[in-house]
């Protein structure tokens, strides 16, 4: 082994060693690639294509819109293009533009190497990869979903859309969240733990607070439409009625949840551009961030707020006022933190040396169109005005200038200011000035008319109109901006190609930032930084060009490889001194394999093949199970040195190893899930007709037998995980308690409770019982596994994969007891209903 | 608001802009200044202020916007691919009709909203307000015309292939003429 | 990680539970009719229960607000934690307003649809 403590080494020795470890495989190799350089470049480009052909959709729904009565395309084919335009925008482009940027930049802010889990990005990748294929190649197919971005029930359920339109969007979306809840636990995972040395919360990136906020939304705003479209699929597929309000569902549930997500989303696209402006606009301004203790308070504070405003959009839907008075408070309130950071980089403007330049013009774009989606937001959270403007292309105009204002604005920003790091080239310029304006008065024109058009009561949605109500010289105006807007586009798009080709090198830190992605090569090197550095003080006020060479040489922490191992150091969440060694792993097909048996899944379903899904969930199972072999690693638990005098155990034997968090954050978001599933079996009752059922009785003994199954596997697993436990005997437990009360809920499943297609309250007990045996099934391979190990050999097993296991058993537990206590309440809830 | 929202964006672009090309704009105040001043006291009353007269608003219109609550007059409006079917409930003797709604002008209406399909909303645009038509669900909505006259109204959620055709008229008449009307005996 | 971060969040994630079980103590009181009856002048059950919960609820972010105010003995304290400690009396004077201004709605308007 090499000694990694001494110091000054030969930078260009360094690098190729490096290099060799972390550098991608040429060819098909490419196809193993876990790096989060070429992740992140692949989720950006991917969505910049998605990007295009959203584009190319929106301008075909402006051509149709250009003049009353057009006979451009029907009305089938409108539905499906818009509602593609909309989903394409939302899913396929904003949210994983936005993940690859994370992905790219946040290991270099915060001195890294990469990320906690390369491998869990790059399957997140290829879902979000196969999970688009499917939606574009029903597009081309001319089976699009046609339904609305929102698709509402029962407009989307199998009586009125019979063909496999919505099973497309519920599928094809679902497949494409399993990339973003991954890149949310990836980067919450990785803020947390994987930083440089030294590097306190107070002394974080901006960008890093706000990634964490958006990363914990994403984190609970997901798992509502995911579950969701699990229960509308499920009703297309099985008949079981969730929505079906002849039997007991309600329309509403749909929209509460959809909206529950939808609307946190908002804020979930809008952060991310606003961390890259508050990382942006100081440098520009020569000052450092006016307020980062506010600002960090505002956005954790707008993160709470934004989930209390998803009624917004379902004020006409006849819920009472003083409920839509909650949320229309929660959606005024929710612009003060805006208001706060705005006002903190005007600020920052104020108080230094503002250069005008092309990521400075994009950020007055930003400004002068994103105050005015927020003004016209407020205007539409006050519930009178929001009865008359709901559903007309006010709401459209407005919500272009909130999403194209907060986003792509700021990513334009973000990409003139950054694609310098990423090409090493610096932009020729020539047409930056004019893509900018044809993009902003084609904007303008496009959108500042829709307000007036809505207001002249234009709905949403309408293919074609009748001359004499006078909208067709606004409509026409519109689609004419629309059309210089799309030009301006395609401005950007040849100035990056002219960059690309015809950039001009630069020696180092171009902006003359503070931050540490520019103390590196570039463009980039495979590992980012030769070595690992130390920062006393925030991370936005250091000095790239001293940081660079200094640690190039390898005089920061981890500045020599050893034994072939792909190493980061971990942190103390809090104050960011070292706790441990995190040996990531290698490039590897697994990723790929493991997305290709999960994108077979959901084919399966979209094409009604459910004899053959459990083949492909096996076969998932699987892939994730070959995850878990690891290298050889050490498994005596030594301190390794990790330069500058300082030793620290690898992650395997630390107390928080990054995978014990990432299981617990799964856990927040499974929590999640079934938290809106109970909440919306319970809001059946409260809301949707034709209630109480018809009696159905499930013997209580039963079910008591299933908690105890559940108690015993819990009981188990602690006791197998205590330190020098009883390994053996508690796995076996475990495993034991898992078989009983997974068995028992399938039986009274499948076995004892009546059709679930009689009505939606069995349907709900059904599901929720089906969601314990789901996880008895995977607790039940966790100790089975367990088991597997100690009986080889009882030293091989790990403290941390039975800690990991305990975990499951745990929510196990409490996911079976609330199942049962479910049962009992809706129970004593139908007899009081019944009164 | 359309005013409020004027002066504010004007005010935030145009400090924007002074900060930009005044390099010594605004050095005055302090950051902490500038925070508390722009993020807090500048909002903070006007959307108190807005959310409580829109609370107050939305209790007015809930009446049908007028005082006159007593005599309200229930209409049944029931939405199906593509068209409405009014109807009056408390009317024996009158008829129903289809993408037509009689109503009597200067007596607030409440619309009883369903559906036999799929969501649809009820939306008269000039008369204000709109409702949404939920299979399941019976939603009402108070609307009232001051004046005899017809009115255009339209399907404001989308509905599928026939949403954009789903418009339907309200005409709004004399007591007299309405008493004709919904008996299918006012001549056209 | 639990602690400081899961402290400094405590006051919103009180607003969070109030909203869920306010909003749905509103629907169940109008699905079982606890609106109709009448205590006294001005309230009905159903609006003395939602009153009583609000209070509770700005109650409740109101000690969490005080217990990050009191000053701490330990010293001297580090910059991180002084940090941690600001940005979570901030983060609480705004859960404050925004519980006692998100459910004022509930002492005059209207609690049902007809």
């Amino acid at each position: 082994m090499t000694d990694p403590t001494s110091p000054g080494h030969d930078p260009i020795a360094l690098h190729r060693a490096l290099d060799r470890l972390w550098a991608g495989k040429p060819g098909w190799g490419r196809l193993a690639a876990v790096n989060h350089n070429v992740v992140g470049v692949r989720f950006m480009l991917t969505a910049l294509v998605f990007f295009a052909i959203g584009g190319i959709l929106a301008m075909l729904i402006r051509t149709q819109l250009a003049s009353a009565n057009s006979v451009f395309m029907d009305a089938e084919t409108y539905g499906q293009v818009f509602t593609m335009h909309g989903t394409i925008m939302m899913f396929l482009f904003a949210i994983p533009f936005f993940e690859g940027m994370a992905i790219y930049l946040l290991p270099k802010l915060l001195g890294t190497r990469d990320l906690a889990f390369p491998r869990l990005g790059a399957y997140g990748y290829w879902c979000y990869l196969f999970g688009g294929m499917i939606l574009i190649g029903a597009l081309i197919g001319g089976v699009a979903p046609s339904g609305g971005w929102f698709m509402y029930t029962p407009l989307s359920s199998s009586v009125y859309s019979p063909g496999i339109n919505s099973d497309v969007w519920l599928l094809g979306i679902t497949f494409v969240e399993i990339s973003a809840l991954s890149a949310a636990v990836e980067i919450i995972v990785t803020i947390v733990k994987i930083r440089a040395a030294g590097m306190s919360l107070d002394r974080m990136p901006i960008f890093a607070w706000y990634m964490l906020v958006v990363a914990t939304m994403m984190l609970v705003g997901f798992p509502p439409l995911i579950l969701g479209s699990i229960l509308l699929e499920v009703e297309r597929a099985f008949d079981l009625p969730f929505f079906d309000p002849t039997r007991g569902g309600d329309p509403l549930l749909w929209q509460h949840l959809f909206w529950l997500f939808g609307h946190p989303e908002v804020y979930i696209i809008f952060l991310p551009a606003a961390g890259a402006i508050s990382t942006i606009l100081p440098v520009l301004s020569g000052t450092p961030l006016a307020g980062y203790r506010v600002i960090v308070a505002a956005i954790v504070s707008m993160a709470f707020l934004s989930f209390g405003l998803w009624v917004h959009h379902m004020y006409t839907g006849g819920i009472p006022h003083v409920a839509l008075s909650f949320f229309s408070a929660a959606s005024a309130l929710v612009a003060v933190p805006t208001a706060v950071q705005i006002f903190a980089w005007l600020a920052t403007m104020a108080h230094g040396r503002p250069r005008f330049s092309i990521p400075m013009l994009h950020i007055f774009g930003f400004f002068f169109v994103f105050v005015i989606g927020g003004l016209t937001g407020v205007m539409l959270a006050m519930v009178p005005f929001d009865w008359q403007a709901h559903d007309t292309h006010f709401v459209v105009a407005h919500l272009h200038y909130v999403l194209v204002g907060g986003f792509i604005f700021p990513m334009l920003a973000m990409a003139y200011y950054w694609l310098p790091h990423l090409t090493g080239k610096q932009p020729v310029q020539h047409l930056s000035n004019a893509a900018f304006w044809m993009i902003f008065i084609g904007f303008n024109v496009t959108f500042f008319f829709m307000h007036l058009t809505g207001l002249l009561g234009m709905p949403r949605r309408v293919f074609e109109y009748p001359t004499e109500f006078g909208w067709e010289t606004l409509n026409f105006i519109s689609s004419m901006g629309s059309f210089i807007m799309a030009m301006g586009f395609a401005l950007v798009a040849l100035d990056f190609i002219l960059l690309f080709k015809f950039g001009r090198p630069f020696r180092r830190n171009p902006w003359k930032a503070g931050t540490l992605e520019w103390a590196m090569p570039t463009p980039p090197p495979s590992y980012n930084f030769a070595s690992i550095p130390r920062v006393n003080k925030r991370a936005d006020l250091l000095d790239p060009d001293t940081l660079g060479p200094y640690l190039a040489s390898g005089r920061g922490y981890l500045g020599m490889p050893r034994n072939d191992r792909m190493e980061v150091l971990g942190v103390d969440p809090v104050t960011g001194e070292p706790d441990q060694v995190v040996m990531l792993p290698r490039q590897t097909y697994l990723p790929l394999w493991t997305a290709i048996a999960t994108g077979a899944f959901f084919l399966m379903m979209l094409f009604k093949l459910y004899w053959a899904t459990p083949l492909a969930l096996i076969s998932i199972i699987a892939c994730f199970w070959l995850w878990t072999r690891r290298d050889p690693l050490p498994v005596e638990n030594d301190l390794v040195p990790i330069g500058h005098g300082l030793s620290v155990p690898v992650h395997l034997h630390a107390s928080t190893p990054p995978s014990y968090l990432a299981m617990v954050l799964t856990l927040v978001a499974d929590a999640t899930l079934y938290i809106s599933l109970l909440f919306g079996c319970l809001f059946l009752w409260v809301s949707a007709p034709n209630w109480p059922p018809a009696g159905f009785v499930v013997d209580v003994k039963l079910l008591a037998l299933a908690v105890g199954g559940v108690i015993m596997s819990c009981v188990g697993g602690r006791l197998a995980a205590r330190p020098n436990g009883a390994v053996m005997v508690g796995s076996a437990l475990a495993l034991l308690g898992h078989l009983i009360s997974t068995g028992l809920f399938l039986a009274i499943a499948l076995l004892v409770l009546p059709a679930p297609s009689g009505h939606a309250a069995i349907a709900s007990v059904f599901v929720i019982f089906i969601y314990a045996a789901l996880h008895g099934t995977i607790g039940a391979v966790f100790a089975a596994h367990a088991l597997w190990t100690s009986l080889g050999n009882r030293k091989a097993i790990l403290s941390l994969d039975l800690r990991i296991g305990r975990l499951w058993h745990d929510y196990t537990a409490a996911a079976g007891i609330c199942a049962a206590a479910f049962y009992l309440a809706l129970q004593s809830l139908i007899g009081e209903g019944g009164l | 608001m359309l005013w409020g929202s004027v002066v504010l964006f004007t005010l935030v672009v145009g400090l924007f802009a002074a900060t930009l090309f005044h390099p010594r704009f605004g050095r005055g105040l302090s950051q902490s200044g500038w925070i508390v001043w722009g993020g807090l006291v500048l909002p903070l009353p006007v959307l108190t202020a807005l959310t409580f007269y829109a609370f107050s608003q939305g209790e007015f219109l809930l009446n049908g916007g007028s005082d006159k609550t007593e005599d309200v007059l229930e209409v049944r409006a029931v939405g199906s691919m593509w068209q409405w079917q009014f109807s009056y409930p408390s009317l024996p003797g009158s008829r129903t009709a289809t993408d037509l709604l009689h109503i009597p002008a200067g007596r607030t209406i409440e619309i009883i909203a369903e559906s036999e399909d799929v969501i649809h909303s009820f939306w008269v645009p000039r008369l204000g307000g709109k409702i949404d038509a939920v299979p399941g669900h019976a939603n009402r909505l108070r609307i009232h015309a001051d004046q005899p006259g017809r009115y255009g109204g339209v399907c404001s959620e989308y509905c599928g292939t026939g949403h954009a055709g789903m418009r339907f008229e309200v005409r709004a008449h004399t007591a007299d003429d309405f008493e004709k009307a919904i008996i299918g005996e006012l001549a056209r | 990680m639990r602690h400081p971060l899961l402290l400094a969040i405590s006051a919103f994630v009180v607003w969070s539970g109030a909203f869920l079980t306010i909003y749905a103590v509103q629907a169940t009181g109008c699905s079982l009719d606890w609106q109709s009856g009448n205590l006294g002048a001005w309230t009905s059950p159903l609006r003395l229960l939602l009153i009583t919960m609000m209070v509770a609820s700005v109650a409740a972010v109101v000690v969490i607000l005080l217990r990050q105010l009191r000053p701490r003995l330990k010293a001297p304290v580090s910059e991180t934690s002084s940090f941690i400690n600001g940005v979570a009396i901030y983060v609480s004077i705004a859960a404050l307003f925004s519980t006692a201004f998100c459910f004022t709605g509930v002492v005059w308007l209207t609690l049902c649809s007809a």
